[in-house]
């Protein structure tokens, strides 16, 4: 049971466990609920430098959510387990009845919740990379120290999350940095066809 | 009745290889209708650009709604998240008791399955688009299967076809072979 109960807790961590509730049960690390929480911020249309967001080792990084992590672990609403944490059994009633800021931003906090606690470390981060470049010209990639081993393997992450239905085709050309013209033409190569079952 | 078919993937290109096969009667009928995303795709190294579609830029609603999407909308690419919006959009200035047509066209199984599921759960399209559910959210496949079951493909057609398409589409093209 936590030991204080979730109508005493702030925004930020309030947001924190609906996020991780939204995954549907899915476990996440320490880089899936970063990005998420990055994500986040910006559904919100909040800056994230105001969350604390800054670039670091695996590009957008806020001390401010890994504290809140921290602190609601110590209050037993998270339990973490093997570098991944969920939301604790005792307090799972609870933390389904937490509201988000609108029914429009839960909407798109838990498709970004799902979606992204479904992807592998090295797809989250060719996503979030390739976003970043395009949007804020890597602004939060300029301490990342395995950006480019990332980005040098990027066809191949892109077709990975491309055959195990994780994107469409032309998303997943827009990852490996190709057209889709040249992805069709790889995965003919590679498998013989474009198609996934 | 106007029909307007919007290109969410480069999936004209499909149809337009048909078409080489003299198998697409009705074409030319449509209203084909382009976003830049998708133009600028299909620009790089394809053969079609003699085809007379229309393209279209997203006016300043729609770039934001597209801008508030990149946030949110994670599987799907710029040209696919640019038809769906631009189809939205249009499904305002339809009536929903008149007899004009928007279709979304698509090769790809993950943007169907989201235009299919996951949009008309969005509340904040749902909000924005009362008439969301008359827009026909269509995969060639499906087009080429209602073109099958018309009988507009002859089998010589089918044959003609299936081998090339079917490494595209797949197995979902096998009443192709008969």
């Amino acid at each position: 049971m936590a030991s204080v109960s979730v109508d005493k807790l702030g925004q930020l961590p309030l947001l924190i466990l609906y996020a991780i509730n939204a995954t549907d049960g899915k476990a996440v690390n320490e880089v899936h609920l970063q990005k998420i929480m990055f994500q986040t911020m910006k559904i919100l249309k909040a800056d994230p430098e105001d969350a604390g967001y800054r670039a670091h080792y695996y590009g957008p990084y806020s001390d401010v959510i890994k504290e809140e992590e921290k602190s609601l672990e110590s209050l037993g609403f998270i339990t973490e387990k093997n570098n991944r944490m969920e939301i604790s059994e005792s307090v799972k009633d609870e933390v389904s009845k937490i509201k988000p800021p609108s029914e429009e931003a839960g909407f798109k906090i838990k498709m970004v919740a799902e979606d992204l606690s479904k992807l592998e470390n090295d797809e989250l981060l060719l996503m979030i990379y390739s976003d970043d470049l395009e949007l804020h010209d890597g602004k939060y990639l300029e301490n990342s120290k395995v950006k480019d081993k990332i980005m040098g393997n990027r066809i191949t992450i892109a077709i990975g999350m491309y055959r195990s239905n994780k994107v469409s085709l032309e998303r997943a050309a827009e990852l490996a940095g190709t057209t889709v013209r040249d992805l069709e033409d790889g995965l003919v190569e590679r498998f013989g066809v474009v198609y996934v079952d | 009745m106007s029909i307007k078919i919007l290109d969410s993937d480069c999936a004209i290109n499909l149809l337009e290889r048909m078409r080489s096969f003299d198998c697409i009667p009705f074409l030319s009928g449509y209203e084909t209708v382009m976003t830049e995303n998708v133009l600028n795709e299909l620009r790089k190294g394809n053969s079609f650009k003699e085809t007379p579609f229309e393209t279209y830029t997203l006016s300043g609603k729609e770039k934001v709604l597209f801008d508030d999407t990149t946030g949110y909308m994670s599987r799907l690419g710029k040209g696919e998240r640019s038809a769906m919006i631009h189809a939205l959009f249009l499904s305002n200035k339809h009536s929903c008791e008149d007899s004009d047509k928007i279709v979304v066209l698509s090769n790809d199984k993950e943007a169907n399955h989201i235009f299919h599921n996951v949009l008309p759960k969005d509340p904040t399209m749902r909000r924005m688009f009362p008439n969301i559910d008359k827009i026909i959210w269509s995969r060639t496949v499906d087009v080429i299967e209602k073109m099958w079951n018309a009988e507009l493909i002859d089998d010589d057609a089918a044959d003609g076809v299936y081998d090339e398409l079917c490494v595209i589409i797949g197995p979902d093209l096998r009443f192709l072979k008969h």
